[in-house]
């Protein structure tokens, strides 16, 4: 950095500056932190979240920023300020990209993954007479469509694995004769719908195969793009499609998309990042490119490729 | 402590500006002296030689077309032989002349009047008015530009307000300003997008938000989308029929189209509202030789409109897209849709913007009054050390050098936070060179004449000795007021040149390129990495070795068709190779080195077949 160390042959301590000696101290003793770790330069103790680590940014900015002193004479501390201020950002950003990638993993009492409600069918065991007691009431004329539209939410459950339309078709019966309970017979419904999309995106992804064996990439393309939107959590199908998109030179924009819900789903897949960094750098976004490239050789350090692009991105 | 000054907040906009301030820790509007908080930003000059601003000179901008300024914020800070201007000149009533530094000019009556001065114009009102209804001089203010406004244009406007008597502490991005706005006193916490579609821009940007500090993460947009170009398409429409109906073009009638331009923003805003208007405009044209005038009659549907203007709506998400994506932000972590100006209250906007992030925009803010609310609350975060708001504001655009072959190596990258400064090691791009030209670029593309010129030096005195060998370090600083300065540094001998990048080249790109041209020999040259170096032998040597073969292949193949197109290419590949080995780039280097490579494999399997058979 120039100037600064040359213009401090005084004790920066009695520079006739608009600060408080407090703050002065204050500042000199971040500043003499700058070398060091990300963690010690925000003033935090490695391992913190990316919570604190924004907070204790946002805290430090309140105190370091230039903007802070507006007006004032600062004297050389200006300098100081600007330079703290940097090293302040580039530690916030190197350790939020670092926390977003790999989060650390949740302290036991702090989980707060939602445990699903159970999906029905449950095996506790049954009082005889309950049961009796439920199928004498169901004759009943006002219950006898609650006790069908019961008996056909549990064939759907059944059917539900092997054959999800059929599924699908059990419960919509159901729902027109207005089950007893709505709540079960929606979660089925919407996993029904899953399954039968997830049997629509295998024949989907079978019939880009088979395009993409004869190399036609449109159809490819386009199959594969359509078995992704079918099951978002295929991660095979959202890759596929952003590598046929980009063959068929589709807009960037639209490969993107894919290759970024494949990266998404797959954050280990080395092709993955390194198709979405070329479409990243296609597009003229490098900075976005860059992460992906750099996520990829920390996948494979040794990657060629990724190396490669990595030098167009500098 | 003695009260002090007051520092307003101005939102400049391309069609209307407002001015706010804030009093007893509250931002507000101050309304103008007819008492309305929007003052139209148009400047204009009677036959009797007044000069009107704001509703006045909006007023009477029909019968007085040619002399009424408008959008004087599209051409701001631009190069009168820029493409955006060259488009603006096709319709736009007023004439734009070209200044002496190739800077554009309008003239007004026999004054060719600079668009700084009509700004100042704009901005000297609303001061005017800041001072009415404080009763106290004002001097000083936060000024609010696009986002996407480059060194250039921020350094005109600021301009704009010195002639104007006004000290511009800071100019400040719009989107920023709006979501300053948005989240003050609010508790909001996580991160917030601003989509600001005014008269003549699209913005948007990505902002971190808790406990009373704004952390700009992204941001971006279009400088030309934006209010007009949806009236544009109106005008368009208009034009075209009245042509079909009348053989009548009405792009060369000033007046009509001035008429035509009001009539299309007024239907544009009833259309937010309503789903179907009507455009009368009576004598609109009026033949030569006293035939009788001809009205304009016609009605529009919202839904014609939506169709007419689809595009522009698909770009304004697009853009959005674009803004997210590079600063890796997924739409799912946003807490919080501001939308802001005037063209976000079309339904088709809002539909789209809905439907691209699965949700509803936040309402409650004002979209024509928030970008000015936001630049009071920094004016006042300056000047009052217990302010509770701090803005982290960012670079809108990367800022690099011009290195040999024309290229650009950026320095720093857009969205970084500033202050920010960057040091890197560059070479001599030629054997004996002893002065390099630090040639500063602003913008985001690889070809260096495809970007900004900010300023340029000169570094001489370097010691006589082969390329590279000379090491130059090239420092690129941008301080907390957003202002840039550059030094170059010969580290061998301490030598230092350095400048603060202050006026605007602004050059079109074939005059930059020119320059660069006539630059090549003093340029800099980015470090060679090893693996550069490497490659480039590669090719050298799988060159020379293809070279080596071509005889024998000649001899033995020469004679066919096969063989003579073969030749051909091969040495086509040498040839292009060979020049492609001056590059750096590393992938182009790499690409030339396989396609060698092939030529040789084919070869030699040519060599070895046929010359067994032999």
């Amino acid at each position: 950095m120039p100037s600064g160390t040359d213009r401090t042959q005084q004790d920066p301590l009695t520079e006739a500056v608009d600060l408080e000696p407090d703050r002065k101290r204050e500042i000199l003793a971040r500043e003499a932190l700058l070398g060091r770790d990300d963690w010690t330069v925000l003033g935090l103790k490695p391992g913190a979240n990316a919570e604190a680590v924004k907070l204790a940014y946002f805290e430090a900015s309140r105190v370091f920023h230039p903007d802070r002193y507006y007006g004032k004479n600062l004297g050389s501390f200006r300098a100081r300020l600007e330079r703290i201020f940097q090293r302040l950002s580039e530690a916030h950003e190197t350790l939020t990209e670092a926390l977003r990638r790999a989060p650390p993993p949740p302290a036991a009492g702090s989980t707060h993954a939602v445990t699903r409600p159970g999906q029905t069918g449950s095996t506790a065991p049954v009082d005889p007479r309950a049961e009796e007691r439920r199928a004498r009431l169901a004759r009943h004329p006002y219950l006898a469509r609650n006790a069908r539209a019961s008996a056909l939410v549990e064939e759907a459950q059944r059917q539900m694995k092997s054959a999800p339309q059929k599924a699908l078709h059990l419960l919509g019966q159901a729902k027109t004769l207005g089950g007893h309970s709505p709540k079960d017979r929606a979660a089925m419904e919407a996993e029904a719908k899953q399954q039968v999309a997830k049997g629509r995106a295998d024949d989907e992804m079978k019939a880009g195969n088979d395009a993409a064996e004869v190399g036609d990439s449109e159809t490819a393309a386009r199959a594969y793009a359509r078995a992704s939107e079918l099951d978002p959590q295929r991660a095979d199908a959202a890759y596929e499609a952003a590598r046929w998109l980009l063959r068929a030179s589709h807009p960037l924009a639209e490969a993107r998309k894919f290759a970024q819900q494949a990266v998404t789903l797959r954050v280990d897949h080395l092709q993955s990042q390194l198709l979405l960094a070329e479409i990243c750098l296609r597009m003229g976004m490098g900075s976005v490119a860059r992460r992906h490239l750099e996520a990829a050789l920390k996948l494979d350090p040794k990657n060629a490729k990724a190396k490669t692009l990595l030098r167009q991105v500098r | 402590m003695a009260e002090q000054e007051p520092v307003i907040g101005i939102d400049l906009g391309t069609t209307n500006s407002v001015v706010a301030i804030v009093q007893s820790g509250q931002p507000h509007v101050i309304p103008n002296r007819t008492g309305q908080n929007l003052t139209p930003s148009i400047v204009a000059v009677t036959s009797a030689g007044k000069r009107l601003v704001g509703q006045l000179a909006k007023r009477q901008a029909i019968t007085n077309p040619e002399h009424t300024v408008y959008a004087a914020k599209r051409l701001i800070g631009r190069k009168f032989g820029s493409d955006q201007v060259r488009r603006a000149r096709e319709s736009l009533p007023y004439q734009i002349v070209c200044g002496e530094h190739d800077d554009v000019r309008v003239q007004m009556g026999d004054k060719a009047v600079s668009l700084q001065e009509i700004s100042a114009a704009v901005l000297r009102e609303l001061k005017l008015d800041a001072e009415a209804a404080l009763g106290r001089t004002v001097s000083k203010a936060v000024v609010t530009v696009p986002a996407y406004f480059n060194d250039g244009q921020r350094q005109a406007t600021k301009d704009a307000g010195r002639i104007a008597g006004l000290d511009v502490l800071r100019i400040l991005n719009e989107p920023t300003a709006a979501a300053l706005a948005y989240g003050f006193g609010k508790q909001v916490t996580g991160k917030i997008a601003v989509f600001d579609l005014g008269g003549g821009t699209l913005d948007v940007s990505v902002l971190e938000v808790a406990k009373g500090v704004f952390d700009v993460v992204a941001t971006g947009g279009d400088t030309y989308l934006g209010g007009e170009d949806f009236d544009n398409r109106i005008i368009e429409m208009l034009v075209m029929n009245f042509a079909k109906e009348h053989g009548v073009d009405l792009r060369k009638e000033r007046m009509a189209l001035q008429r035509l331009k009001d009539a299309a923003e007024r239907a544009k805003i009833e259309l937010s509202e309503l789903t179907e208007t009507n455009i009368n405009l009576p004598f609109l044209y009026t033949p030569p030789g006293g035939t009788s005038a001809i009205h304009l009659q016609a009605s529009l549907t919202r839904a014609r409109f939506e169709e007419l203007t689809q595009d522009l709506v698909e770009r304004t998400v697009e853009i959005v897209d674009k803004v997210l994506t590079e600063a890796d932000v997924h739409p799912d972590e946003l807490r919080e849709i501001v939308l802001v100006g005037g063209m976000t209250r079309m339904p088709a906007v809002q539909r789209a913007v809905r439907r691209h992030f699965q949700r509803d925009p936040s309402k409650g803010v004002h979209p024509e009054e928030v970008v000015a609310l936001g630049a009071a609350l920094q004016a006042d975060a300056l000047m009052q050390p217990s302010s509770q708001v701090l803005l982290l504001d960012v670079t809108p655009q990367s800022l690099g050098v011009a290195i040999a072959g024309g290229y650009n190596r950026v320095l720093i990258t857009k969205n970084t936070t500033v202050p920010t400064s960057v040091t890197e090691l560059f070479h001599t791009s030629r054997d004996g060179q002893t002065t390099v030209k630090i040639m500063v670029l602003q913008g985001e593309s690889e070809l260096a004449h495809q970007n900004e010129l900010l300023g340029e030096f000169i570094l001489s005195g370097l010691r006589l000795a082969p390329r590279g060998e000379v090491e130059i370090e090239v420092n690129f600083e941008i301080n907390s007021e957003g202002i840039v300065s550059v030094s170059a540094r010969d580290k061998e001998t301490g030598l230092e040149q350095s400048i603060t990048v202050t006026a605007s080249g602004g050059l079109t790109p074939d005059e930059l390129k020119n320059i660069l041209e006539a630059q090549a020999d003093s340029l800099l040259e980015a470090r060679i990495s090893s693996e550069v170096q490497q490659k480039r032998n590669a090719l050298t040597s799988a060159a020379a070795e293809v070279s080596a073969l071509i005889p024998r292949v000649r001899q033995l193949t020469g004679s066919s068709e096969f063989g003579r197109e073969a030749l051909r290419r091969a040495e086509e590949v040498i040839t292009s190779a060979r020049a492609a080995a001056e590059s750096d780039d590393l992938a182009g280097l790499a690409d030339w080195v396989d396609q060698l490579e092939r030529t040789r494999v084919l070869f030699v399997g040519v060599l070895e077949r046929l010359g067994a058979r032999q």
